[in-house]
């Protein structure tokens, strides 16, 4: 193998795809990226077994067609350290030389043998959707899904396609965190659930070209996406995903309106007195008026009031401020409006349309 | 022996039962002889059932110095020597009569018995399977007298020469039951027990000096006028000197002295576990089970502590009339014995705050290393000096090798290398403690006698800390380094504030918006019907969900719980396993261990250094952590002087 590149793209390029590599795989093999080269450019690969990116580099000038392996977070940190605008790199059996301008680094090479093979993206029943629809999806969603190892459905984010548009969920149990944005698309009958390294795999391929279109090819056990020169791939969580519909309250029945940024100061005043022991806030709604009240044995206690639109019955629920400030960060708007019912029944906020997104959080209940 | 009030006291025995079916037909009433006999196998199993006899005897009689010589590991002969009060010659007469006692007169004292002895069943019973020969003299009588019992043919008593006190030799035991004879075991067996026996009589009366020979060997001398600490220490070992903890409880009904043993004390099996009564040694699951669980925080599972303790009451409330060799008593208030016990010991344990210390028993190590390719003749030499704990000298207790490497945390590991074969073990004991029965402690055992350190101080002394392996936390201190095992100090840590939680406010409970269906047994779903406020108690809201079962609908706020199922399953199989105890303390203390356990730090987990300050900090607060809520040591100190006997500067 014999390539000339940009060093810049292909920095910036490794950057990417370094990120794919787990640098404590159990599989030293896939600590690698598998360079690529072809007539048609230079493809970069780098798995860990659970998402896999695949790039293509185009400008770049291909004088010697091969595959070499190559330690990923050595060749990324070389490229970066490197100030040269092209570099070469030239293989023989064993290693590669990797040169620019006054540098010139032997890097030894790993057996290509035995490297995991890759999805291949099939454009013929893909789904297509915006970039930016996409990421914002999983972004909203992605915050709500849970860290902890439980139940494993709750790990990831759940991707319901229909005529409608297509649906992301994300729960851990405590809050659920909706989205739905537009576009058409078949059904499938299989639970579209990706893991959490898989969200931020696409939610980076997305972020870099927003303006384009992201193409799923979805199958019972894997997501593979194409965006640009990029392919990505996840594979998907085999769990049972509850039946989120049926758990969101109907019948929320009281509302109110408040200023998102005096809900989040308020939230944020009130927090300062909670403790392990004591989580929770209280949120007291009387006419046009909320209170937050915080409680912690041996520390001291908070009562921050705001005014709202509001003018129904008196009521208290207790929640995980903490919980409701993650939401509230991810919107945009000016006024949330926030549907209530009892201290049993989850609270939902939305930014005015709540088809389109809102979440939900479930009361924290003292004793 | 103090035989001087011979009457002829009567027990509900089998002789009265006897005579009333005197008329019977075909039954015939037993010669006394053969009736003795049969009383001889209920009190006489082996030579350690006639030293305990004799031994009592003697301490009755107010010795303060007995010695005891056997042959033959005492199955040929057991010659038990006291300078006691002595008998008179019409005493000494009545000495193997059956139910001939100095110490009962009515029927009212035997419920009131201060006395070792009182059945008046030893010596007759002795006599009647063995060569029974006794020499006595009052101190104020110028001559000793004589007698002899062969299987119950006594002698005429005969003047004979002999200092104050008694002397009474048992030769040939069980000449005439040869049964009884032929179980007996090998000698080793046989003097381990008589070891043990006297051990047991000698922890009681640290007063009273004992010695024993067999086979002309010194197996060991234990000095007259012993603290009873001093006489722990010659028994258990150096080792246990700056271990030992010493209790002190008292009320009207009992009073309770002793001492246990640090928490980094514990054993494989009970046998450092011995509890007195009135100066008795005796067996009592229950009273023990109180021990262990004054422990249970404090040792790992399935080890034992380290205790001796000596309850005196009224003897009014206990009953030692139960079984002939008297190990077994009956108390009036064991309840109340138990709640004492129990209190007392892990108080003391609690207030010494001692935190278990690396054992530096390096040297002796080095010394067996040294002695790997030595001569048998070398080895008895060398391992003289060690001046080993006298326990050990139990030629007969092979278990455990008593030269090991000594680990932190289990003092005596089963896994220890062993240089030594058993055998040679055994003689090198004996040999070590016939030449030097009464060494002084090796210097370095000395100076390992130092003030503890209470964890609370740790964070104070504390000049700096890191973090090795991602699991274990090493803390400069002012006087040393203190090494903690993160998972089980943050465990210890979470137990005390869960525990200081629940008990101060209700959980915070946080829904869930899918309820987590249970998958439980229809056993464990019906006893959770019984227990379901309990796990209320905790955070955890369980109701019914579709026909018989349950789910989950709301998990404790406080403490990660993302495995509802698994921990209400494991609570559940603790309840079930402590069944027939439903004690709602208990319970509750498991399921808070529990929950401790698993939202605890684990090995493995990296620690920035602000969460090792914090970690510190947290356990100064907590009245103790030196174990976790299982009983695995959580800090081990290494002091100055300890580093400085590795490096061999000291």
């Amino acid at each position: 193998m014999k390539i000339k590149v940009q060093r810049k793209v292909f920095s910036e390029v490794m950057s990417i795809v370094a990120g794919v590599v787990n640098p404590r795989h159990t599989n030293p093999l896939v600590q690698n990226v598998l360079l690529d080269a072809s007539k048609s450019g230079l493809l970069i690969k780098a798995t860990d077994l659970e998402v896999s990116l695949q790039y293509q580099l185009n400008d770049a000038s291909v004088s010697k067609a091969g595959k070499v392996l190559l330690p990923a977070a050595r060749l990324n940190g070389l490229l970066k350290d490197m100030s040269a605008e092209t570099v070469e790199l030239i293989a023989d059996d064993e290693s590669v030389v990797v040169s620019a301008e006054r540098g010139k680094i032997t890097l030894q090479t790993a057996d290509v043998e035995g490297f995991p093979g890759f999805p291949e993206f099939k454009q013929d029943n893909a789904l297509s959707i915006k970039a930016s629809d996409f990421a914002k999806g999983l972004g909203w969603t992605g915050k709500s899904i849970s860290p902890e190892r439980g139940r494993y459905a709750f790990n990831g984010v759940l991707i319901t396609t229909g005529k409608n548009g297509i649906e992301f969920c994300g729960t851990d149990g405590r809050r659920l965190s909706y989205m739905k944005v537009a576009g058409k698309a078949k059904t499938y009958d299989f639970p579209i659930i990706i893991p959490r390294r898989g969200i931020e795999l696409f939610t980076r391929m997305a972020e870099r070209a927003p303006d384009s279109d992201i193409s799923l090819d979805i199958r019972e056990n894997e997501v593979v996406a194409r965006a640009g020169n990029a392919i990505a791939s996840t594979a998907l969580i085999d769990g049972q995903f509850p039946d989120y519909w049926t758990v969101i309250p109907r019948n929320n029945d009281k509302t109110y309106v408040a200023r998102r940024a005096d809900l989040i100061s308020s939230l944020r005043l009130a927090g300062h007195v909670t403790s392990v022991e004591s989580q929770s806030v209280a949120m007291e709604i009387s006419k046009q008026e909320i209170t937050f009240k915080t409680r912690s044995p041996g520390m001291g206690s908070a009562e921050v009031k705001l005014p709202v639109t509001y003018a129904g019955p008196d009521c208290r629920v207790g929640f995980d401020p903490r919980y409701l400030l993650d939401g509230l960060a991810l919107m945009t708007a000016d006024d949330v409006t926030c549907e209530f019912k009892d201290n049993e029944t989850g609270v939902i906020f939305h930014e005015g349309s709540k088809d389109k997104a809102f979440f939900l959080v479930m009361p924290l209940d003292v004793g | 022996m103090a035989y001087k009030r011979a009457d002829y006291a009567l027990a509900p025995s089998a002789r009265t039962i006897l005579d009333r079916y005197d008329a019977m037909p075909k039954i015939q009433k037993l010669p006394p002889e053969i009736a003795n006999k049969i009383a001889a196998g209920e009190v006489i199993e082996r030579p350690a059932s006639v030293v305990k006899e004799l031994v009592e005897n003697a301490i009755d009689a107010g010795a303060t110095r007995i010695t005891i010589d056997l042959e033959d590991a005492g199955k040929q002969l057991i010659r038990v020597s006291d300078n006691g009060s002595g008998m008179e010659c019409d005493d000494l007469v009545l000495a193997c009569a059956e139910h001939a006692t100095s110490k009962l007169n009515a029927v009212d004292d035997l419920f009131y018995i201060d006395t070792m002895g009182f059945r008046g069943e030893a010596l007759p019973s002795i006599a009647s399977i063995s060569h029974v020969r006794i020499v006595s003299r009052t101190t104020d009588n110028p001559e000793a007298w004589e007698i002899t019992n062969h299987g119950g043919e006594q002698s005429e008593p005969k003047p004979a020469s002999g200092a104050p006190g008694t002397v009474i030799e048992v030769a040939n035991l069980f000449y005439n039951t040869p049964v009884r004879r032929k179980f007996l075991r090998q000698n080793s067996t046989e003097l381990g027990r008589v070891i043990e026996t006297i051990e047991n009589i000698a922890l009681a009366y640290p007063a009273i000096g004992f010695t024993l020979n067999n086979d002309h060997n010194a197996i060991f001398e234990l000095p007259q006028k012993q603290a009873r600490r001093e006489r722990i220490v010659s028994f258990g070992g150096a080792k246990l000197s700056d271990a030992l903890i010493e209790v002190n409880d008292f009320d009207e009904y009992a009073s309770l002295t002793g001492f246990v043993g640090s928490p980094g004390q514990h054993r494989p099996n009970s046998k450092d576990l011995r509890l007195f009564v009135n100066r008795r040694f005796i067996r009592d699951r229950s009273l023990l089970q109180a021990v262990m669980l004054a422990y249970r925080e404090f040792i790992p599972h399935g080890r034992y502590p380290v205790a001796y303790l000596f309850l005196e009451l009224d003897p009014s409330e206990v009953d030692v009339n139960v079984h002939p060799t008297k190990i077994e008593v009956r108390f009036t208030q064991a309840s109340r014995l138990f709640g004492k016990i129990k209190a007392a010991v892990q108080e003391a344990v609690l207030r010494s705050g001692q935190l278990p210390r690396l054992d530096l028993n390096d040297r002796r190590l080095e010394q067996v290393k040294a002695l790997a390719g030595a001569s048998q003749q070398e080895i008895h030499a060398s391992l003289q000096q060690f001046r080993a704990p006298l326990p050990e000298a139990r030629p007969g207790s092979s278990a455990e090798p008593d030269l090991e490497l000594a680990t932190p945390g289990y003092d005596r590991t089963e896994h220890a290398p062993r240089l030594l074969d058993d055998e040679q073990l055994a003689s090198a004991r004996l040999l070590r403690d016939k030449v030097s029965p009464r060494a002084p402690l090796p210097p370095y055992a000395e100076s390992s006698l130092q003030a503890s350190t209470p964890s609370a101080n740790l964070f104070e002394n504390a000049r700096g800390y890191f973090q090795i392996g991602n699991a274990y936390i090493v803390v400069e201190t002012t006087d040393g380094m203190v090494l903690i095992d993160q998972h089980a100090y943050h465990e210890r840590i979470l137990y005390w504030q869960l525990e200081h939680r629940l008990s101060s406010q209700p959980p915070e409970i946080q829904k869930l918006l899918v309820p987590e269906p249970l998958e439980l047994t229809r056993a464990a779903s019906a006893m959770l019907g019984e227990h379901r406020e309990l796990f209320r108690q905790f955070g955890f809201e369980l109701e019914p969900f579709g026909s018989g079962g349950w789910a989950c609908y709301g998990v404790p706020k406080y403490i990660r719980t993302t495995k509802v199922n698994e921990f209400v399953k494991s609570s559940l199989d603790e309840l079930a396993a402590s069944g027939r105890a439903k004690n709602p303390a208990e319970l509750r203390k498991s399921m808070v261990d529990m929950m401790a356990c698993k939202a605890a730090i684990k090995a493995g987990d990296p620690l920035k250094g602000a969460d090792i300050e914090s970690l510190i900090k947290e356990g100064a607060k907590v009245p103790h952590t030196f174990a976790c809520p299982h009983g695995r040591p959580t800090t081990y100190k290494l002091t100055f002087t300890d580093i400085e006997k590795i490096f061999h500067r000291r």
